[in-house]
């Protein structure tokens, strides 16, 4: 006999509405006895957990749903009736992260008014919406983490305009200061000369020498630069001796240590250093380290030179006895126009070109460089180049 | 003898993308994937640690971090005995959510052990967190911090282990 609406009790109607519901997405539920441990379970309660092969009946919930692991006192707190139920949303227990499985749990008490005889465990597989919805937290943090990168170029390129800004007008200055001094004391040697006297005339000849020299490095630093910033920088390479670039260099710089009491020692060994590289960005390289080590070292200091092979490789490394770095400072170093502060606050002149530009044509070697530094200590650099040529050169 | 099972629950907590579910499962699957899927809600992974005495069975909650953290997230935290607070090396903003999740998880249980991972530390090129900065954060929220990357394994099992030594059973 067929029921009429009437005869339909609001317990039926909400058996009918939960199986009307369970057609859209798979439900399933547990009841749980007063201490937690399973009664009984809907038939396709183990299908849709899918790791389950435990008799259900009498085990506790945590052994059958690790998610409860750490909620107990929270389910207890149902059964008391101080919270009207537990859920935990979007549950992913797949064991393959690319097909995730989502499950929302609810637990309420059997009965409202009595929550103390048990618990009921709704069991909801939202996988449909789950993925829809990670699809949108996807595309939403993806543009988040874009949104980042711009934001932090954007930040890189205001520094480094600022930088340049600060960059143009310390190298007008240096530029300027030098020609000055040329200007200068050629003025006067050509006074001295029509007068007929020439008593200071090589000691100007060398300020002139040295300072234009000082004109030289800056004017070779700024087309690096150039270079590399367009990604013009073309190595000719043939086969070099980097010790014969190292005593170069040395004889070059002796002046400049000399001046401030500074040892320049060098140990090379007597045979050729071979190496497949550009003779003058190889020189750039040994010139930059060696001033700035001259540079940053105090009087009476030690800046110590030496090359070695190894294998394939050639290792050059600058040590020196000066004033050192600290460790953030050394994350730094090689950035355009960096200068420690203490570099900035001293009277040693920089652009902060010259370590970047090592860098830059260590790597266009395919060799590396590194750095060990300690404050009041000293620095050791060390560049490692690959003697050999590369196949296809 | 078989060694007693012991289950405990630990939380991967930091902001989105930052490597919680890569570190998870290299930890627990030995693998690594470089696509980025973000996660939603938690995804629960287990994994046995052997200790002296008893085998530990981790629980681990992998949570979704950011916005989606702060929506649910709290209720995720209950009953978890500690947790592996994750920044990405490669970006500062993520250091300073360290003492936000920390704070979730001590509101919930003071006695909770932490234990920080700098992740990504294989991208050294680009990285924007210098360990100075976040020892600091670490000692000041009294957990040990350790750098590691998913993608080459480095440290992994060392900073779950430690999260497994520090938890009271």
């Amino acid at each position: 006999m067929a029921l009429s609406p009437m005869d339909f009790s609001p317990l039926m109607l909400a058996a009918r509405a939960a199986e009307a519901m369970s057609l859209a997405h798979a439900m399933a539920y547990v009841q749980l006895a007063p201490d937690l441990t399973a009664v009984q379970a809907s038939p396709n309660f183990a299908e849709l957990l899918q790791n389950l092969d435990e008799e259900i009946a009498g085990q506790p919930i945590t052994n059958l749903l690790w998610e409860f692991v750490g909620a107990e006192e929270a389910l207890y707190a149902v059964l008391r009736g101080e919270t009207p139920l537990f859920r935990l949303e979007q549950v992913d227990r797949s064991q393959d992260s690319t097909r995730p499985i989502y499950l929302n749990f609810q637990v309420t008490p059997l009965d409202a008014s009595h929550p103390n005889q048990g618990l009921l465990v709704v069991v909801e597989d939202v996988t449909d919406y789950g993925r829809l919805h990670q699809a949108l937290v996807q595309d939403r943090n993806e543009l988040r983490l874009v949104q980042g990168q711009l934001t932090d170029a954007n930040a890189e390129l205001k520094r480094l305009n600022r930088l340049k800004s600060i960059f143009l007008s310390m190298a007008a200055h240096d530029l300027r200061t030098p020609l000055t001094a040329i200007s200068g004391y050629a003025g006067l040697m050509l006074d001295l000369f029509e007068s007929g006297q020439t008593p200071n005339v090589i000691e100007y000849l060398n300020i002139v020498l040295t300072q234009a020299d000082r004109l030289n490095k800056l004017i070779s630093d700024f087309l690096d630069m150039d270079q590399i910033e367009d990604g013009r920088l073309n190595l000719k390479q043939e086969w070099i001796d980097l010790g014969a670039i190292v005593r170069g260099v040395t004889a070059v710089m002796q002046i400049n240590a000399d001046s401030r009491q500074i040892t320049l020692d060098t140990d090379l060994p007597e045979l050729p250093l071979q190496l497949w590289a550009d003779e003058d960005k190889v020189s750039r390289i040994v010139y930059n380290l060696v001033s700035n080590a001259i540079k940053y070292t105090p009087r009476e200091g030690r800046v110590f030179i030496q090359a070695r092979q190894k294998d394939d490789q050639i290792t050059l490394k600058v040590l020196d006895n000066g004033r050192g770095m600290t460790k953030a400072q050394l994350a730094n170093l090689f950035q355009l126009y960096y200068r420690t502060d203490e570099a900035r606050k001293s009277k040693t002149r920089g652009t902060g070109l010259g370590l970047y530009i090592v860098k830059m044509l260590v790597e266009a070697h395919q060799g590396q460089i590194t750095v060990s530094s300690k404050p009041k200590v000293g620095s050791i650099f060390a560049v490692t180049l690959p003697q050999q040529p590369p196949i296809d050169a | 003898m078989t060694k007693r099972v012991i289950q405990k629950k630990v939380c991967l907590l930091g902001d989105f993308a930052v490597g919680k579910t890569s570190l998870a499962r290299r930890f627990v699957e030995d693998r690594f994937d470089d696509r980025y899927l973000s996660t939603i809600g938690v995804k629960i992974s287990r994994k046995p640690v052997e200790m002296d005495e008893y085998t530990l069975n981790l629980l681990i909650w992998d949570l979704a971090g950011g916005d989606d953290f702060s929506k649910a997230g709290a209720s995720y935290l209950r009953g978890a005995v500690g947790a592996l607070i994750v920044c990405d090396l490669t970006r500062s903003e993520t250091l300073e959510k360290l003492q936000f999740y920390a704070g979730q998880l001590r509101d919930l249980s003071q006695d909770a052990v932490l234990v920080f991972a700098g992740n990504k530390a294989d991208l050294e090129a680009e990285r924007s967190i210098n360990e100075e900065e976040i020892q600091a954060v670490c000692d000041q929220l009294n957990g040990r911090y350790l750098e590691t990357s998913a993608k080459t394994g480095f440290q992994v099992e060392a900073a779950f282990q430690h999260l497994a030594e520090q938890i009271k059973v």
